[in-house]
């Protein structure tokens, strides 16, 4: 299926070559406030709907809407928390389906909308249901729009957890030190219409989630979930593993997450692969970490360039991994994304030039 | 096969339409208690999940125990889940510890609606695919669309699809095991 059409809104950038480009030159929005460290827009935002709105349509822009017809366009809306700012004032709005509700009546050209709520795997697993619903006729095409904010609710119960970094944080660095939440809004297009996308769209060659069974918050030891799922997907695509050009991970930059991440690859025989984690340009934005780090890739195949993992610097003596600490020029074709979250939930995604 | 269903709806519980047990509980919390005993879950760690997951413990284990032949987690068994309220009702109770300065992780936790398909999976030691749609209500068309998708693509052997709500002292469960291709009619005289 095709894909393209790239949005992201982060405080790194108003677009998605916006966001591209001050990554590529290291910048990042993490900023120490208080006790944490956080990546969050200048202006204190406490609902989603607008921004989501500005999302889709410059990302609509991108296409020719005029190919949206015969009542065969989905929406997905991807996010963890929705509007849970509302929580304290009114429950209604802080439901999950009034926010999709709100966003498809701005939208003549959706027919449906749903909400896709599985931690964060949301924004991944959205592109693997757009890809199937196509892939089995049900839909042409498919709007998936990712959102969460850095509420108090979220930094609370982070916090609580101890999984917050005080500092920027470091991806799969030996001397790593817990998470940072950030926010942002990203939107993606998926079609079984070459022609819809003004500039070229890549091809989503498939996916899978698959559940570890182990523990409702921790990862896996041995990676068994993930592991899976990658193998799944390989399986799925008919991609043996040398074609893979780059993998960009989950890389919460907690010790446990990016330790199990570390094992899969390991075992897998990724060792060579160039592999990031872009957690340090924009945190971890929950529910749309899936989506807006796709859309970056999307943006770096474009370029051709593989990013660095902002925040790593020494190897985990357990793990030899190719993990970026540069960016690296590359013939880009076949991109590998992987993503984990609460509930055991492991997916992964290839994408690859037309 | 015959098609397993299982509603905990209105503090009555019923497998395949037939009314099995019936409670005069008004608390949930006391409504989900006396069902675990009632059935002998026999699940110590059913004490600390929320509700949410205690009713997705309850309604899981009872299809199981009519299927076991069938669930045994070699098969592929896929676990695709809506509501309406996600997971508000432990939202609540984490926003009530922001406010009173008292915030837990063993509450917090539960913020998120997959929670419910991780304890089932650990529960029954299904390893496969899973997903949680939110709507206002059971939308049969996209649950059957998706099942559907995970049979033909043998992604799954057989899925659990249905609805889980929890929202302060309502709940309602509908769940049943699918293992061929159905129509949203068909899913829609399962779940009514």
């Amino acid at each position: 299926m095709f894909i393209g059409a790239e949005n992201i809104i982060s405080p790194l950038g108003k677009n998605a070559k916006e966001n591209f480009i001050n990554i590529k030159n290291g910048e990042t929005s993490l900023k120490t406030k208080g006790e944490c460290c956080i990546s969050s827009f200048l202006e204190p935002t406490k609902t989603l709907l607008p921004l989501i709105i500005k999302s889709i349509s410059d990302s609509s822009l991108l296409i020719n809407e005029k190919y949206l017809t015969d009542n065969k366009t989905l929406l997905i809306v991807s996010t963890t928390k929705g509007d849970i700012n509302h929580i304290k004032t009114s429950l209604e709005d802080a439901l999950l389906h009034n926010l999709s509700q709100k966003i498809k009546k701005k939208f003549k050209f959706i027919n449906k909308s749903i909400v896709v709520s599985t931690a964060c795997i949301s924004g991944i697993q959205s592109l693997i249901i757009a890809n199937d619903m196509i892939n089995h006729n049900y839909y042409d095409n498919v709007i998936i729009c990712s959102g969460d904010l850095a509420s108090d609710f979220v930094i609370e119960g982070f916090t609580s957890f101890y999984a917050l970094s005080d500092v920027n944080c470091r991806p799969f660095d030996r001397n790593r030190s817990g998470l940072n939440i950030g926010e942002a809004v990203s939107t993606i297009i998926m079609s079984k219409h070459q022609n819809i996308f003004k500039t070229t769209p890549f091809n989503f060659l498939g996916g899978c989630s698959v559940n570890d069974a182990n523990h409702i918050s921790a990862p896996h030891k041995d990676a068994k979930g993930l592991i899976q799922s990658i193998k799944n997907t390989l399986e799925i695509c008919k991609i043996e593993s040398k074609e893979i050009d780059f993998i960009n991970a989950h890389g919460t930059a907690t010790l446990y997450n990016d330790a199990m991440e570390s094992k899969a690859f390991t075992s897998l025989g990724f060792d060579n692969i160039p592999i990031n984690s872009l957690k340090g340009f924009f945190g971890h934005t929950l529910g749309t970490a899936g989506l807006i780090e796709t859309a970056i890739c999307l943006q770096s195949m474009r370029n051709n360039i593989a990013l660095k993992c902002k925040g790593y610097k020494n190897q985990d003596s357990n793990y030899k991994l190719n993990i970026l600490t540069k960016n690296l020029k590359i013939e880009f074709n076949t991109l590998l994304k992987t993503s984990s979250g609460f509930g055991g939930f492991n997916a992964s995604i290839i994408i690859q030039k037309i | 096969m015959k098609l397993i269903s299982c509603n905990i709806i209105d503090n009555q519980v019923k497998i395949n339409d037939e009314l099995i047990y019936s409670s005069k509980e008004s608390l949930i919390e006391s409504f989900l208690k006396e069902l675990y005993y009632k059935f002998e879950i026999k699940y110590p760690k059913f004490f600390k999940m929320d509700n949410l997951c205690k009713i997705g413990i309850i309604g899981t284990e009872l299809i199981y125990r009519k299927s076991k032949s069938i669930l045994n987690p070699k098969n592929k068994i896929g676990i695709i889940l809506q509501n309406r309220s996600s997971s508000l009702d432990s939202d609540l109770k984490h926003q009530e510890g922001i406010d009173n300065n008292d915030v837990s992780p063993a509450v917090f936790v539960y913020t998120l609606p997959n929670i419910v398909i991780g304890e089932i999976s650990i529960k029954q030691n299904w390893q496969s695919e899973g997903v949680f749609f939110i709507d206002n209500q059971i939308d049969c068309e996209l649950l059957s669309q998706y099942s559907n998708i995970l049979l033909k693509e043998k992604r799954t052997a057989i899925n659990l699809v249905g609805w889980i709500d929890v929202l302060k002292n309502k709940s309602s469960l509908k769940l049943c095991l699918v293992n061929h291709q159905i129509t949203t009619e068909d899913l829609e005289s399962l779940m009514h």
